[in-house]
């Protein structure tokens, strides 16, 4: 059985993994200022800050393809239409039935927004696990390839 | 510990643009008497000033955290010797690993920089082509349309119930529902892909 992530959890799983993004960034910013280290240090800051530039761009654009989709998706039109017409088809049907119509229509728009706030949340959450992954990698050797392949994605 | 930093190694320490410093100043963040501005106090207000839903916010709390945590790890030294490198570099361990450690050779560093610069063009490029619209408008476009349509349908009974009185058979009945939710989900379903190409336009002309 598949346990859904509560609205609150995932904000707060996008927010830490925002700040651990821009602690690793400012990071290496700090190592690139320490004396004594290489001018490969000052690459890797311009890097993360790179990272963190793109991160807080993808955070808050999507692709109109996936919002079309997204759009196409709301609500799930033929699980409110089977609802509603198994209750309007009672022969029983009273206003008590009516409230039940409404009820079940209304339930489904409701899971319409919980959707549409759930995805804008993983959407940011994907972009800040996405940069965290990157800074992680910045620094480390024989990394290029990890990284051209992390690029491609995007 | 104070260190004194210019406006421009503040933004990069805090992942934003200068400009976004130079707003916090105009706004109270204290500066030095030569123009520069103390790093930990500097932290230290916005933390206090600024909200944390606020990427600014976010990133001065979290490095606010790291000095929390290298003050504790100092605190927490009992054989007397000092960090190798200073306490502000303990906030982020694996930068302190790697520099003890073997790390990228220079040519290694310029690739991965230039792939994330390519990355950065690609998606400034992408959004000028209007291929991209903002999550927030998706969010308020999609939304409203959602609130317009559950208010429609919290209506339904006050709205069909007279016609609903005068039925006599549950068909009847069946057949005014029925439209009333149809009407109701076909203003919902009914996508309109030039809505979403005419946000991709609106954040394509914003800088």
């Amino acid at each position: 059985m598949t346990s859904i992530i509560p609205i609150a959890d995932l904000t707060a799983a996008a927010d830490a993994m925002e700040a651990r993004a821009r602690v690793s960034a400012a990071g290496y910013a700090i190592a690139a200022d320490h004396p004594g280290v290489g001018e490969v240090w000052g690459i890797m800051a311009e890097t993360a800050a790179l990272i963190i530039q793109h991160a807080e761009k993808r955070a808050v654009l999507v692709p109109v393809e996936e919002a079309d989709r997204l759009m196409a998706s709301l609500p799930d039109a033929a699980e409110m239409e089977a609802g509603a017409r198994a209750h309007a088809g009672d022969p029983t049907m009273t206003d008590a039935g009516l409230t039940e119509v409404v009820d079940h229509a209304v339930a489904v728009i409701d899971v319409a927004q919980e959707r549409l706030t759930r995805w804008a949340i993983q959407h940011r959450l994907n972009a800040w696990i996405d940069a965290t992954e990157r800074l992680a990698l910045i620094g480390k050797p024989m990394a290029a390839g990890t990284h051209e392949r992390s690029e491609a994605r995007h | 510990m104070t260190e004194s930093i210019t406006k421009a190694d503040l933004a990069r320490r805090l992942g934003v643009s200068k400009t976004a410093v130079t707003k916090l100043v105009t706004k109270g963040l204290p500066v030095l008497s030569d123009g520069r501005l103390d790093l930990v106090d500097s932290v230290n207000w916005i933390v206090n000033h600024a909200s944390t839903t606020d990427p600014i916010g976010r990133a001065a709390h979290a490095i606010a955290a790291g000095f929390r945590r290298a003050d504790d790890d100092a605190s927490n030294q009992d054989d007397g010797d000092a960090p190798t490198i200073p306490d502000l570099y303990a906030f982020s361990g694996f930068i302190n690993d790697l520099m003890r450690g073997r790390y990228a050779s220079q040519a290694e560093a310029d690739k991965i920089k230039a792939n994330a610069l390519a990355a950065l063009r690609v998606i400034e490029f992408m959004k000028t082509q209007a291929a991209l619209c903002t999550v927030k408008d998706v969010a308020v476009v999609v939304g409203a349309q959602v609130a317009r349509v559950r208010t429609r349908l919290l209506a339904m009974p006050v709205n069909t119930a007279p016609a609903l009185a005068r039925t006599k058979t549950p068909q009847e009945a069946y057949a005014i529902v029925d439209k009333e939710v149809r009407e109701a989900l076909e203003e919902l379903s009914c996508h309109r892909p030039e809505t979403i190409r005419k946000l991709a336009q609106q954040t394509a002309e914003t800088k």
